[in-house]
């Protein structure tokens, strides 16, 4: 039997990848209203995305350190160039638990984020998309290099 | 496809069309620093050169001054065409330019990395945006690495562990008016990269 809409299994197999991929995904408008709120973040923070849904990202998370994050983001939004922030900055955006609650050393998830402008038909970037990395093994490698650097007499 | 194994050259047009694809991308990285920090800046003619390793070394030796510096490297890839875009920083420009980008407060190692991440960001992404565009790449930038704060910069390449031997560099220098701004940005390009683009480019030399 032929498929009778192809196009539409494609969109399915999309928000599978969306809601599956282990990397978070969040869509803000200008005013940081929260528009797309994937897997990842839901499971992370313990927000249902229609908690949050076109409610503001500060109102949420009031951990979230907000003159910084608009800093990087008004860039974004007015430059329409991508933005990169890494833990070196900011060990996290927001505070997520470590993936390995168990046997993980770390406290928290560290996070590098990537923000992408999201274009318009209007041509005008309204939207952008924050997407939040866990890099907490890479970190606490990093981490335990520089102790053991120390350790060794170099101050590298 | 057989690995091709010799040397990579530039000819006198491939290198001048490589200069105009730079100059226009770096106009636009330009133009959106100049919006971003409200200042004038200043560009030059950009520098394409197929440069050996040890050249490269001398490159960034001769960049070393007096002063040391600060660097941030971001990877890009796509469509067979891959590189890194060096941004390197005299680390006396950085007060200047916490200033234009209005931080406050005491201008320590984090304070640092904070305004080289701002300017790597806004540099490198639309340089780099700007020449995929003219290419039709949509380049994909992996996260920066901040190469060393207030290190040497001949620690930053160290030969015996590079497993290239040329590379396509193509160094821009800005300078902001009126201000001690002054940061190097530098584009490299592997070997087959370069034989890839001067593919590319080769279809817009035609049209002259």
């Amino acid at each position: 039997m032929s498929n009778p809409s192809p196009e539409l299994d494609d969109l399915h197999w999309l928000m599978d990848i969306l809601q599956t991929i282990d990397v978070g995904l969040v869509v803000l408008d200008r005013e940081y209203n929260i528009h797309l709120w994937n897997s990842f973040m839901e499971n992370h923070s313990g927000v249902r995305p229609d908690q949050v849904q076109n409610k503001c990202l500060f109102d949420l998370f009031p951990d979230v350190d907000e003159d910084w994050f608009r800093k990087k983001a008004e860039a974004v939004f007015l430059l329409k160039t991508r933005a990169f922030t890494i833990y070196e900055q900011r060990p996290y955006l927001l505070k997520f638990k470590n993936n390995h609650p168990i046997t993980g050393r770390a406290e928290f998830m560290y996070q590098n984020t990537t923000l992408i402008p999201l274009g318009s038909a209007d041509g005008n970037t309204n939207h952008i998309c924050l997407i939040i990395y866990d890099v907490t093994n890479a970190a606490m490698n990093k981490m335990d290099l520089k102790q053991i650097k120390d350790l060794l007499g170099g101050n590298a | 496809m057989p690995e091709n194994n010799e040397p990579i050259s530039l000819t006198e047009d491939e290198r001048d069309c490589y200069q105009e694809i730079t100059n226009v991308a770096m106009g636009q990285a330009a133009d959106r620093l100049a919006r971003l920090l409200d200042v004038y800046v200043v560009l030059p003619i950009p520098n394409v050169n197929i440069i050996e390793i040890s050249e490269f070394n001398m490159t960034l030796k001769a960049l070393e001054d007096a002063d040391s510096v600060s660097a941030v490297c971001q990877g890009f890839i796509g469509a067979g065409i891959a590189g890194e875009a060096l941004l390197i920083f005299n680390d006396a420009s950085l007060g200047d330019i916490a200033q234009l980008l209005k931080y406050t407060g005491e201008l320590d190692q984090h304070a640092e990395l904070e305004v080289l991440m701002d300017v790597a960001n806004v540099l490198n992404g639309a340089c780099i945006q700007g020449i995929g565009e003219q290419l039709n790449i949509p380049f994909n930038q992996s996260h920066p690495v901040v190469l060393g704060q207030h290190c040497n910069i001949s620690d930053l390449i160290n030969e015996k562990q590079a497993r290239w031997k040329r590379t396509m560099a193509i160094e821009i220098n800005y300078t902001i008016e009126g201000h001690n701004v002054n940061c190097d940005l530098i584009l490299l390009f592997t070997e087959d990269s370069v034989r890839h683009m001067n593919v590319l480019i080769s279809y817009l030399l035609e049209d002259d």
